[in-house]
């Protein structure tokens, strides 16, 4: 029997549905059925799996995209857990200055950090030409070892934000009762604090070893002959466009498949965190004195300072003088005249998609966390574990499936700003659901009872109560979303064309030409642009960190 | 304002049957109280009411209307709640106007109605601070001032007081309830805390495992238990096995002449009898007395409460807890000694095996 009339909330689920459906599922289903076919008799076949399992070149991109993905995992981790404890157990000044420094270091994008590299140790690199001068020589940044440092400058900050929250949820007492049962402070650290902040370290690790590994830009900038499967997978998709993409296809389902496994671990890790202590009284830092005082200083500020330079060298370069693409000595606002003058619609076009990104996001993703967190049910598991997905498939696995679903009718969309707009939307979807979940699990359920008990609709009191009551939330997310939309760089780089041009895409094609000048400007705006986002997003949401993870 | 009625109220979740055919009249203007432990049902049954939960059968009827067939929303039913779901994000007086907004009522007779409701839970003078400058208690009169000024046809509390500490429990308690007389609304009031309902109902209904055991006024409920559940939940209560041979009466481990009046009065089989601490008393020597049993044991401890002492008494095969005005200290009993008591009949209480309880019936 039917008795309270019609539910609003069904029609909602059955249109987040479709819509992931159409625009998640159907496109993924391209790539994988694509791997299956053959690409000259157009038949089922395993042709395309066996191709690769036969290729030389396959076989170095799937090896050394483990050896990128464990180097950035062990670079970051060695960073980012020193930085964490040196700032947990020792008072360091600045707190706030290492905290900003990490967190540029954070939302900088990674083909930024790549490119600075490049403009101080590349070959003709500043660093390098001043330090030949000088009778010294040091190898380029090119290749394997370049890329590992990239990834651990660049992902240090995750494992710092995440184990110094879990060494602040651990209780001071743990430690002081080893003290007084007589066990010396290392010991202390190692087999009492350590094993409690596990779970935060294996997750954080995990999670640098998935974006190591689903990284496109700084392997392809930086690595010159040291290819990883998605850039493999790049040039497979470039050289077989027109025709079916099945190689590319092929290599985006083992990329999907590997990136599984190790979001799947990620996840598992992070579950078993299960040391929370009710009471928490603040751990007080020692202060740093004497030598070893300076080496805490000393360490600590040489990793934020190393982490923060692709962002600081992109806003110097981009006041030097240039002649073409060649730095010349002195200052001038050249580069901006230039962008300026030639290159607005990469600007307006980052702009516009990443806002309208940004709308649905918010919308789907506000009406999908309330589903999650309060009308659980078969549908919404399903849907919930629906979601899991867009965090297995790289940015440009994602782009070779939407542009080979989409070519053809009946939504050929391919070329038009709308594609970049959706890549960017069902990527970041999942995100902004589960924090508005979150968000809503932190408020009681009363809150709409009482609303509907005094005579308002369950739909009236969503929108009246539970809205407003979560909106500084859903515009941290919102403005985080944004972000992660203007650095988006994969999925574009395979879906613009040009009058869609982005500026990642812009200053990824710079780089390539090597015009450093532009490039550095451009560089320069967009990471302007991540700042003031990031900051009023950390405003927002009451200067919680977790909302930058 | 009429009567409610509640007729065969069932609910299950999943499989796991939550009410069990629940039958209640609640009359007008009364203050009724479902009392019993988590889980029995009571949150689910008051949810029911509300609107939040749909019942699998049965109905419930506000004189002749039929209240479960409209959504929530239209019930004109007020509620205050545990966790007090005071709106954060709005003032006290925007909160207490809330639910006059959604009615349409004049902004003139919206404010005059606010600040009534204001004056009757004493929250004069707070109307423009937000709930966050609210201590629990304040919280607590916000949510029950929005609840009534809608003029609801009913008033329903979810345990509106068990997040309080002590002291403000008792005072509020009897702030609702003085207001609930003189407002005169039907009041379906939820707890777990038996002195809270025994203190402010009119009548108490003890529910235990999804079923109503016994609906009366709280004299009745504490003197008169109608299931073993419901002497035990209330108050508290000795309970002593026994069982009727017919040739012999054994209490605890002891035999029982079959000459004592006490087995007349008792039936065949296994059993148990209960009282409650106050009602023992001690007394001198162990000279039977017919219109109660008297019996020896050693007092194991005594727990000195100033106003009274509470001793525990070992018997053969079972405990008594006996409640005693204080007597000069010279006769404080001590632990280890034996003391002889009395179990007046009128007190006693029979407890069947089937959980049906009642008075001892003389012969």
């Amino acid at each position: 029997m039917m008795r309270q009339g019609f539910d609003v909330w069904k029609p909602i689920s059955g249109g987040l549905w479709l819509l992931l459906l159409v625009f998640l599922v159907w496109p993924l289903s391209s790539v994988l059925v694509g791997s299956f076919i053959d690409n000259d008799s157009g038949a089922w076949s395993f042709s395309n799996y066996l191709d690769l399992w036969q290729s030389r070149a396959f076989h170095r991109a799937f090896i050394n995209t483990f050896i990128a993905g464990f180097g950035g995992m062990a670079g970051a981790l060695v960073l980012g857990l020193t930085l964490a404890v040196l700032t947990s157990y020792w008072s360091v000044k600045g707190r706030g200055l290492i905290q900003t420094l990490a967190i540029l270091a954070l939302v900088s994008p990674p083909f930024i950090g790549a490119y600075a590299w490049i403009v101080l140790f590349g070959a003709n690199g500043s660093v390098r030409v001043f330090l030949r001068e000088w009778g010294m020589t040091i190898p380029s940044i090119y290749g394997a070892g370049g890329v590992i440092l990239v990834f651990a400058f660049k992902f240090y900050p995750y494992v710092y934000l995440i184990v110094s929250g879990a060494l602040q949820a651990l209780n001071p007492s743990l430690e002081e009762a080893a003290e007084s049962l007589g066990v010396p402070p290392w010991q202390r650290f190692l087999k009492i604090s350590l094993p409690m902040i596990m779970p935060a370290i294996l997750g954080s690790a995990l999670l640098t070893f998935v974006l190591s590994i689903a990284d496109f830009g700084t392997p392809r900038l930086i690595g010159r002959d040291f290819n990883v499967l998605a850039t493999e997978a790049f040039s497979l998709f470039a050289s077989e466009i027109g025709g079916h993409a099945g190689g590319a296809s092929a290599l985006s389902v083992i990329l999907i498949a590997t990136s599984s496994v190790f979001v799947l671990l990620q996840r598992y890790a992070v579950r078993s965190d299960l040391y929370h202590s009710g009471l928490v009284k603040s751990r007080i830092p020692k202060p740093a004195s004497g030598f070893g005082g300076l080496m805490v200083y000393g360490l600590a500020y040489l990793i934020v300072l190393c982490g923060a330079i692709p962002a600081l060298t992109a806003v110097l370069f981009s006041f030097r003088k240039t002649s073409g693409p060649v730095f010349q000595p002195g200052w001038s606002l050249q580069s901006y005249e230039k962008i300026l003058s030639s290159l607005t619609t990469p600007i307006i076009n980052t702009l516009t998609y990443s806002g309208a990104a940004v709308c649905l996001i918010v919308m789907a993703g506000t009406l999908l966390g309330y589903l999650i967190a309060r009308r659980r049910g078969p549908s919404t598991a399903a849907l919930d574990t629906l979601l899991m997905v867009p965090y297995l498939v790289p940015g440009i696995v994602m782009g070779i499936a939407l542009v080979t679903r989409f070519n053809v009718p009946p939504l050929a969309i391919t070329g038009t700003g709308l594609i970049i707009v959706l890549a960017v939307f069902v990527r970041r979807l999942p995100y902004a659901s589960r924090a508005v979940a979150m968000a809503l699990r932190q408020l009681s359920p009363s809150l709409e009872d009482a609303a509907i008990s005094l005579g308002y609709k369950p739909w009236q009191a969503f929108t009246r109560v539970t809205v407003p009551l979560i909106a500084p939330g859903i515009m941290a997310g919102a403005l985080m979303s944004f972000v992660t939309a203007m650095n988006e760089l994969s999925a574009s780089l395979v879906l613009y064309v040009g009058g869609t041009i982005t500026m990642p895409v812009r200053i990824y094609l710079s780089v390539m030409d090597g015009d450093y000048g532009t490039a550095s400007a451009l560089a320069t705006v967009l990471l302007a642009l991540t700042v003031i986002s990031v900051a009023a997003a950390f405003h927002l949401s009451g200067r919680k960190q977790s909302v930058l993870l | 304002m009429s009567e409610l009625h509640i007729l065969s109220v069932t609910k299950q979740f999943g499989t796991v049957p939550v009410l069990h055919g629940i039958d209640l009249v609640i009359r007008q203007g009364e203050f009724f109280t479902l009392l019993g432990p988590s889980g029995c049902g009571k949150t689910t049954l008051l949810r029911v009411l509300a609107g939040f939960l749909m019942p699998d059968s049965g109905s419930v009827m506000l004189g002749r209307q039929r209240l479960d067939l409209l959504p929530a929303h239209q019930r004109d039913i007020g509620m205050v709640f545990q966790d007090y779901a005071v709106f954060p994000h709005l003032t006290v007086a925007e909160n207490i106007g809330f639910g006059l907004k959604a009615r349409s009522v004049s902004s003139a007779q919206m404010r005059e109605r606010v600040q009534e409701a204001m004056q009757m839970v004493q929250l004069d003078g707070l109307a423009d601070r937000l709930p966050s400058a609210l201590s629990g208690g304040q919280q607590q009169r916000v949510g029950l001032a929005r609840a009534i000024a809608i003029r609801p046809q009913l008033l329903l509390m979810d345990e509106p007081l068990s997040n309080l500490d002590a002291k403000l429990r008792t005072e509020l308690r009897d702030e609702i309830r003085d207001l609930q007389k003189r407002l005169g609304i039907t009041t379906i009031y939820v707890t777990h805390d038996q002195e809270e309902a025994l203190a402010v109902s009119d009548r108490i209904c003890v529910m235990n495992r999804g079923r109503a055991e016994q609906t009366d006024d709280p004299f009745t409920i504490y003197s008169a238990p109608a299931t073993r559940f419901a002497a035990s939940f209330v108050g508290t209560m000795n309970f002593i096995p026994c069982d009727n041979h017919g040739a012999s009466l054994r209490i605890g481990q002891d035999g029982l002449a079959q000459t004592h009046a006490l087995q007349g009065m008792c039936p065949r089989g296994a059993f148990e009898l209960a009282i409650r601490p106050e009602h023992i008393e001690i007394v001198s020597g162990t000279d039977s007395r017919p219109d109660g049993y008297v019996l020896q044991g050693r007092v194991e401890k005594t727990v000195y409460l100033g106003r009274e002492v509470q001793i525990k008494l070992a018997l053969n095969g079972y405990s008594l807890l006996v409640q005693t005005p204080v007597p000069s200290r010279r006769n404080l009993a001590r632990e280890g000694d034996r003391i002889s008591v009395w179990l007046p009949f009128a007190h006693l209480v029979m407890c069947h095996p089937d959980g049906r309880a009642g008075a001892l019936q003389p012969s």
